[in-house]
C-alpha cells in the first residue's frame, strides 16, 4: 500500500499530488516531459524534500505535521532512474554485493534476496566481473534492476529506466520485470513514455499535468480517456484491450487471441507464455472502418464493432471513432470524408480493420 | 654520508608525512565544504586557503614567528599545554607546514568533490549507505586522482621548503634541520660533495614524484571513460 499527499518545489516548478495505492501491483505515471513525474519519485524517495505525508504500508515516511521525515537511507525502497548510475569502479558482482550489504546491515530484518537469485533471474552470470563502463544500456539496466531488487524493497521506483535502449533491446527486458511482479508482487511506480510497457506491466495508471494529479485508475480506463496534452508529443494515440490468448501457430508465427468471440492474431517470432486476459494496444490511426466485411485483403482482424460516439474536432481533418465490441472499447482515427462517404453515425454496426502487424501484446 | 645528512633526510620525511596525515584530516572536509557551500564566507576562505600560494615565505615565516612565540598568545598557550615551545621545534614546524602547504591539499580534493556525480551519492543514499559508507565506499573511490595528486603534491611541496622551516624552526642538527637548510648549511661550508649528493636526491624525488602524478593522472582518466 502506497499512500502519499505532498507539496514540494523544485526551482520555479510546483508539485502537489495526492495519491492512494492500494495493490502491491506496478503503476504507471503518465505525463509530458515537465509535468512532475520525476519529481514525484524524487520525493518519495526522499531526494526532494516535500511538505505533506508519505505512507508505505505500515511505515510513515513522510508525516510533516508531526516532524517526521525517514532519510532516504532507511527508506526500504528500490530506485532506478532514467540514466541508471552503477559504481564505476566496482565490478558488476561488487555492485550487487555493496547493495546486499548495506541492506543487511541497515534494514531490520535482512531478508534480502540473494545475490545469486538476481544473477540467475537477470541472467547476469557472463557480466559479473565486468566493469560498468563495459556494459552495453541494457546490460547497464538490469544490473541496476537487480541491484535494486537485492535490497528487497518495499517500495519500487522506476523513472524511465529502458528509455536508453533502443526499442528491441527494450522489448527484451520487458519479461524480467513481468517475472519479478508475477513472483513478489510489489508495489511499483513506473514512469514511461512506452504504451506497450504501461499496457503489459501496469494494472494502474496515474497522470500528472503541471504538478497534479490529473486523472488516476485502471489502466484501460486511464488509456482510453487520456488526453492528448497529456501525451508526449509525437506519440500516437492508442487504446487498450483485453483479449483472451488462445493458441499460437508455429508455421505461421502467429498468436490467435478472442475478442468478444470474434478473433484477432498478432505475429510473434516465438510462442509466448500468457495465461487468461493479456492487454493488447491498438494504435487509433492504424485502424480502418469498413461497413460490410472485406475479402481479399491482407489486413487479418476485421472486429465486429458498433460505434459508441463521434468524436469531431474543429479545423481537423480526422475524427475519432470511439468503438465497441464486446466490453472492450478502443478508437480509430479515420478522416472526415470518410466517415461521411460511409455515412457513419452513432450505433452504426462496422467492422474495424487492423493491420495484425501494428499490434502489440 | 655523514650522520647529519642521514638524520635531515629522516626528519625531512618524518615532517612531510606528518604534515600530509593532519592536512588531509583538517583539509578535506574544508575541501569537502568549498566544493558544495553556497555561503557567501566562501570566497574569503577560498582566497585564504590559496593564500600560501602566492605569498614569499617570508612574510608567512615573519607572522608565524609573532604568532608562535612564547609570548604571544597562541605560543604561551602550546607553552601551558604541552611544556615546549613552538619556535624552534618539530611541533612548530609541523604546524607552519600545515599552512604552508594547505593550497596543495585543498585545490585538488575541491576539484574532485566538485565533479562528483551528485547521482552516484544519491544511489548510495537510496541503497541505505550512512555518511561514513558514503565517504569510504564512494566519495574516495570516485576522488582517487584527487586524492592521490593531493597526497603526493602536499608531501612533495613540503620536502622543498626552505624559507618558513629557516624562519620558524631555525636549523638545529636532529631536531629541525630539514634536507633543504642542511644543502644550504653545505653549501655555506663549502662542503659540495654533501651538498650535491641532497640536491641530487631532492632533484630527482621531486622529479619522479611528479612524473608519476601525471601518469597515473592519465591513465586514471582513460581508465574512466
Amino acid at each position: 500500500m502506497l499512500r502519499f499527499d505532498f507539496y514540494c518545489k523544485r526551482g520555479g516548478f510546483e508539485v502537489h499530488v495526492q495519491a492512494e495505492l492500494n495493490e502491491r501491483s506496478a503503476t504507471a505515471i503518465l505525463g509530458r516531459n515537465g509535468s512532475g513525474k520525476t519529481s514525484l519519485l524524487r520525493a518519495i524517495a526522499g531526494l526532494d524534500h516535500p511538505n505533506g505525508t508519505i505512507c508505505v504500508n505500515e511505515a510513515t515516511w513522510l508525516d510533516s505535521a508531526s516532524n517526521i521525515s525517514i532519510p532516504t537511507r532507511k527508506r526500504k525502497l528500490g530506485y532506478v532512474s532514467q540514466t541508471p548510475k552503477l559504481f564505476p569502479y566496482m565490478t558488476v558482482i561488487e555492485n550487487l554485493k555493496f547493495s546486499h550489504k548495506l541492506a543487511k546491515r541497515h534494514r531490520e530484518n535482512g531478508s534480502s534476496k540473494a545475490i545469486s537469485d538476481m544473477i540467475e533471474r537477470f541472467e547476469l552470470e557472463p557480466l559479473i566481473t565486468r566493469k560498468p563502463s563495459t556494459l552495453s544500456g541494457g546490460e547497464t539496466s538490469r544490473v541496476a534492476l537487480a541491484r535494486a531488487l537485492i535490497s528487497n524493497p518495499d517500495l519500487l521506483l522506476l523513472d524511465e529506466p529502458l528509455s536508453t535502449i533502443d526499442l528491441d533491446r527494450k522489448r527484451d527486458l520487458l519479461p524480467y520485470l513481468e517475472g519479478i511482479l508475477a513472483d513478489r508482487p510489489l508495489p511499483m511506480l513506473y514512469v514511461t513514455h512506452d504504451f506497450t510497457e504501461v499496457a503489459r506491466l501496469c494494472t494502474n495508471a496515474l497522470v500528472l499535468r503541471e504538478g497534479r494529479v490529473v486523472d488516476s485508475g485502471r489502466v484501460d480506463t486511464v488509456l482510453h480517456s487520456i488526453s492528448d496534452i497529456d501525451m508526449p508529443e509525437h506519440t500516437a494515440k492508442s487504446s487498450v484491450i483485453n483479449a483472451k490468448y488462445e493458441n499460437y501457430n508455429d508455421s505461421l508465427f502467429l498468436a490467435y487471441f478472442k475478442v468478444d468471440d470474434q478473433q484477432i492474431v498478432i505475429p510473434m517470432s516465438a510462442s509466448p507464455n500468457y495465461e487468461g486476459l493479456i492487454p493488447i494496444r491498438i494504435t487509433d490511426r492504424d485502424v480502418a472502418i469498413a461497413t460490410t466485411k472485406p475479402i481479399n485483403t491482407s489486413m487479418r482482424n476485421a472486429l465486429k464493432c458498433r460505434i459508441l460516439e463521434i468524436e469531431k474536432t474543429h479545423d481537423s481533418p480526422f475524427v475519432m471513432i470511439l468503438l465497441t465490441c464486446g466490453t472492450e472499447n478502443f478508437r480509430a482515427k479515420i478522416t472526415l470524408a470518410s466517415m461521411q462517404e460511409l455515412g457513419l453515425e452513432e450505433n452504426s454496426e462496422v467492422f474495424a480493420l487492423i493491420k495484425s502487424a501494428t499490434l502489440e501484446a | 654520508m655523514n650522520t647529519a645528512n642521514v638524520s635531515a633526510i629522516w626528519i625531512t620525511i618524518q615532517l612531510a608525512a606528518v604534515t600530509t596525515i593532519v592536512l588531509f584530516l583538517l583539509g578535506a572536509p574544508l575541501a569537502w565544504w568549498l566544493a558544495r557551500t553556497q555561503a557567501k564566507g566562501k570566497s574569503v576562505v577560498e582566497a585564504l586557503t590559496t593564500l600560501p600560494l602566492v605569498l614569499p615565505p617570508t612574510v608567512l615565516g615573519f607572522y608565524f614567528l609573532l604568532l608562535f612565540n612564547p609570548h604571544a598568545p597562541l605560543g604561551s598557550f602550546f607553552v601551558w599545554m604541552t611544556g615546549e615551545t613552538l619556535t624552534f621545534t618539530f611541533h612548530g614546524l609541523v604546524l607552519a607546514s600545515v599552512i604552508y602547504s594547505m593550497p596543495f591539499m585543498i585545490q585538488p580534493l575541491k576539484v574532485a568533490f566538485e565533479q562528483l556525480d551528485q547521482e552516484l551519492l544519491e544511489t548510495a543514499r537510496v541503497l541505505g549507505a550512512n555518511t561514513w559508507t558514503t565517504i569510504l565506499r564512494v566519495i574516495l573511490p570516485s576522488s582517487v586522482r584527487g586524492l592521490l595528486t593531493a597526497l603526493v603534491l602536499t608531501f612533495a611541496h613540503t620536502v622543498g621548503e626552505f624559507g618558513v622551516v629557516l624562519m620558524i624552526g631555525g636549523n638545529i642538527p636532529g631536531k629541525t634541520r630539514v634536507v633543504s637548510i642542511a644543502i644550504y648549511e653545505n653549501v655555506e661550508t663549502l662542503n659540495y660533495a654533501d651538498a650535491h649528493l641532497l640536491a641530487g636526491g631532492l632533484l630527482v624525488f621531486s622529479f619522479v614524484t611528479l612524473v608519476f602524478v601525471y601518469s597515473w593522472n592519465r591513465r586514471t582518466r582513460i581508465g574512466v571513460s
